[in-house]
């Protein structure tokens, strides 16, 4: 043991300019359909993505890109929902199926030694669908009865109340999630839904990340070849321009009370929206962020409070997010102001930009670290018409970028008098 | 198989080291064999308040996350009833600045009255926001309280209420630390792109002058077999009833542990098991049912959990789920049954073997329980389990006398 060890001192660090992306096969089907594989996990093991255009903004009617997801896998013309439950469950596999704002997304995670045994079904629900009465009945009483819980939570509240004003009241992204809506949904809906948005179409992307060699290589292009695709129809998720809100909604849980505080904001296109990643960072976008620090570690206000960027297609928002105790809510707030402005009026310190710079790094690599985070980060370019290519760029512009273009970012894009303030307590 | 190398300092120190070429990061994990179930009945919640204590700068670091930030990192840690779990995930070729910060906070933190204010309220907040200001928040505090009588699992690892973390003080605090803090109650394991030859040494230079601590010898007291079934009711202003129930099991280290395990995948997880076939679809008496097991090192309990259909009551529900346990106690499982049940606990394994960070945890874990012959190896006593064993096992579990039942009721439904 040396003997004059000197623990003040920080032992050296170093971090890469450059990441080694693994290999990303990528193959457009005969059908037009995309195909991205990723080979070489240590276990054998596959997790099998497909996205599809048939998220909220496809809705023909309210709520029902969730309920179609969720009644999907309940039965097809030849399967029960008994029987597709007990063959993914006999196979030890797990599948889900689930709506977001833009896209819906299928997601399979198997053994790959069993997804030859998998893939009959798997093409049966994609292609064939039923939506049985019975299963739509059931599945609507448990997602009425799960939205009531979330409507005693205000975070919920806020969240809801929030993106009604950033997108407005009659956007797919912006109403109030209704019980109401959840019973007005028929069959005919579900099966509308489904035929145009979760069943495959020119718009659909499947990913595979795994323990995958020839063999799987080729079931999957083999079967997913065969299918015919819908044409997908071209759609722009416009957010019509909002008069900035400031709400107090009471709720009866009032030990804590919720914030939302945000704006409408760049997207992933726009060429400042991988610099305003790096300054929502600073601000709140990790547990060392200067909101963080002030609201939580030095004001003791919350558990955890947050920003972040939301891209969503052709458009996106910004947003900070926390529950604080209820007597701190107007403090909090005008805790958020400051630092909104000081990011504003002051050039971020030479220390705690380095750090932010590294800590980014650090991220990035964890997200390109092995066949499954890197099939969850591609997930989230190739919606976008992106690939992995976006992680070394993000790592350029992290290197180059200095505090006088944050503060201009800031200065740019922060508007905290412009900004919509959801409170729910 | 797995090739970890474990090693001992003379502190006291467990040290576990594996090396996984196909990373360029590492996770550098603390387990502190201290949870819940070592606090005393009038101080309940301090392993975890002391948990958040940790991050409040050491003898010579005084920010813990911005130094570990800036060497590409990030970290996280939880408090169970059973232990403290601290890790770190960073760029492998920065691993000594994560041993260099564990190895400040375990040789002294800087015990400051401002920061203790800071991370009570932080923690009360937290308690708020998950315990008191959420539907069902209080489930857990109840259910435990229902199941345990005399052991310390009878309270959440947050804390019995508010004012015991409140009351908290600087010299407790201390005392906490340098009783369960050495490096004779702790483990360290390192999972990831790095070599062992070259990490020994690390960790020798960083750990290896920290003095041990007293050799803990504190019994948790035990608890009496359970002799009748115990109800509880209560009434919340909650959108849909809940019903609990739990039976008591074993320890984690059982011969029995996977065969319960099996058992409990049978009931209870998925749209193929059991539960959900019988109450859901052809009993439609709840929309929701779930099976698991607490994942305690002591006393397991199997828990299940059923939120009922419109008109149902618990007590039917209470009915359907004990005609469902009574089945595996008379009839043998068959083959495809377990078969199934073995096949989701090997997807389960290999998702979770593919993570560093996993693994980092696993290594410990297993060695705080003893228990290192069961790391990267659990698959064959899921495959040695067998239709008798289930079936003595339900025997012995299932029983009224050892039932704890919670009927959360809505309000509104009254």
């Amino acid at each position: 043991m040396p003997a004059q060890m000197n623990r003040t001192i920080a032992p050296k660090v170093q971090l890469p300019h450059s990441l080694s992306l693994g290999h990303v096969h990528e193959e457009t089907l005969s059908n037009g359909l995309k195909v991205y594989t990723l080979d070489g996990t240590s276990q054998n093991i596959l997790q099998l993505n497909i996205l599809m255009p048939g998220g909220r903004f496809f809705e023909k009617k309210r709520m029902l890109a969730g309920l179609c997801a969720s009644t999907m896998l309940k039965g097809t013309n030849s399967k029960s929902a008994r029987e597709i439950a007990e063959t993914f469950d006999f196979y030890g596999a797990t599948i889900k199926i689930q709506a977001n704002m833009y896209s819906a997304q299928l997601s399979l995670f198997c053994l790959s030694d069993k997804f030859a045994e998998l893939l009959p079904l798997l093409m049966d629900v994609l292609q064939n669908a039923q939506f049985p009465e019975k299963e739509i009945e059931k599945i609507k009483r448990k997602s009425k009865q799960k939205l009531a819980v979330q409507w005693e939570k205000n975070s919920y509240i806020a969240t809801q109340y929030f993106n009604r004003a950033i997108f407005g009241a009659e956007h797919p992204f912006g109403y109030l999630s209704d019980a109401k809506d959840i019973d007005a949904i028929n069959r005919e809906d579900l099966l509308q839904h489904y035929m145009e948005g979760l069943h495959l179409n020119s718009k659909s992307i499947v990913l595979a990340a795994g323990n995958i060699g020839a063999t799987i290589h080729k079931l999957i292009s083999d079967s997913f070849s065969k299918l015919s695709l819908h044409s997908g129809d071209e759609h722009q998720a416009n957010i019509q321009p909002q008069e900035p809100d400031f709400k107090e909604i009471a709720s009866k849980n009032a030990l804590q009370s919720a914030i939302r505080i945000g704006m409408p904001s760049i997207n992933i296109y726009h060429k400042d929206f991988e610099n305003l990643q790096i300054l929502n960072t600073v601000l709140g976008g990790y547990f060392g962020s200067r909101l963080m620090s002030n609201i939580r570690e030095e004001k003791g206000y919350t558990y955890g409070i947050y920003s972040f960027l939301n891209p969503i297609m052709d458009t996106g928002y910004f947003c900070i997010a926390t529950e604080v105790g209820n007597q701190y809510k107007n403090a909090t707030i005008s805790e958020i102001e400051k630092e909104i402005n000081r990011l504003k009026n002051e050039e971020i310190p030479a220390a705690e930009l380095a750090m932010v710079k590294n800590y980014m790094i650090g991220q990035i690599m964890k997200s390109a670290d092995g066949p499954l985070s890197m099939i969850s980060t591609l997930k989230n370019f190739v919606i976008f018409g992106l690939d992995l290519d976006v992680l070394n760029k993000q790592l350029e512009n992290i290197h180059a970028i200095d505090a006088k273009q944050l503060q201009e970012l800031a200065q740019q894009y922060l508007n905290f008098d412009k900004m919509t303030k959801i409170v729910a307590g | 198989m797995t090739n970890v190398e474990e090693f001992v300092l003379p502190n006291g120190l467990t040290v576990l080291v594996e090396e996984i070429e196909s990373t360029p990061l590492v996770t550098l994990n603390i387990l502190y064999k201290v949870g819940s179930k070592h606090e005393t009945p009038e101080k309940t919640g301090f392993a975890h308040l002391f948990e958040h204590f940790m991050f409040e700068g050491s003898k010579n670091i005084p920010h813990f996350d911005s130094t570990l930030q800036v060497a590409g990192g990030d970290n996280n840690a939880f408090t169970t009833v059973d232990l403290t779990n601290y890790y770190e995930t960073l760029p492998a070729i920065n691993i000594e600045t994560a041993l260099w910060l564990e190895s400040d906070r375990m040789l002294e933190l800087d015990f400051n009255q401002q920061s203790l204010d800071t991370q009570i309220s932080v923690v009360c907040e937290e308690f708020k926001q998950n315990y008191l200001n959420k539907p069902y928040g209080d489930v857990w505090h109840l259910l435990m309280d229902l199941c345990y009588k005399s052991h310390p699992y009878r309270w959440p690892t947050i804390g019995l209420k508010l004012e015991h973390v409140e009351h908290i003080t600087l010299k407790e605090t201390k005392d906490f630390f340098y009783t369960y803090y050495r490096p004779n109650n702790a483990i360290l394991s390192i999972a990831g792109g790095v070599k062992t030859a070259d990490v020994i040494p690390l960790v020798e230079k960083w750990f290896g002058d920290i003095p041990a601590g007293p050799s803990i010898e504190q019994p948790i007291k035990e608890e009496d077999k359970q002799t009748h079934g115990r109800t509880k009711e209560v009434t919340r202003d909650v959108p849909s009833s809940v019903i609990y129930k739990a039976y008591h099991c074993f320890n984690r280290t059982h011969a029995d542990y996977y065969a319960l395990d099996v058992i409990t995948e049978i009931l209870g997880t998925g749209d193929s098991s059991r539960l959900y076939k019988h109450l859901v679809d052809d009993l439609g008496l709840c929309t929701e049912i779930d099976a698991y097991l607490s994942g305690t090192d002591e006393h397991n309990l199997l828990i299940i959990e059923a939120k009922p259909e419109d008109g149902i009551s618990l007590q039917q529900i209470d009915a359907a789920i004990v005609s469902v346990l009574n089945d595996l106690q008379e009839t043998l499982v068959e083959k495809r049954e377990l078969e199934k049940v073995i096949n989701k606990a090997c997807n389960y394994l290999a998702f979770t073997n593919e993570s560093h960070q996993s693994k980092a945890f696993n290594m410990a874990y297993f060695k705080s329980i003893n228990s290192m012959h069961l790391y990267n190896n659990e698959q064959p006593f899921y495959q040695a389990v067998t239709p008798k064993q289930i079936k003595r096992i339900a025997e012995s579990i299932f029983t009224e006398a050892n039932s704890n039942t919670l009927y959360y009721n809505a309000s509104s439904n009254e």
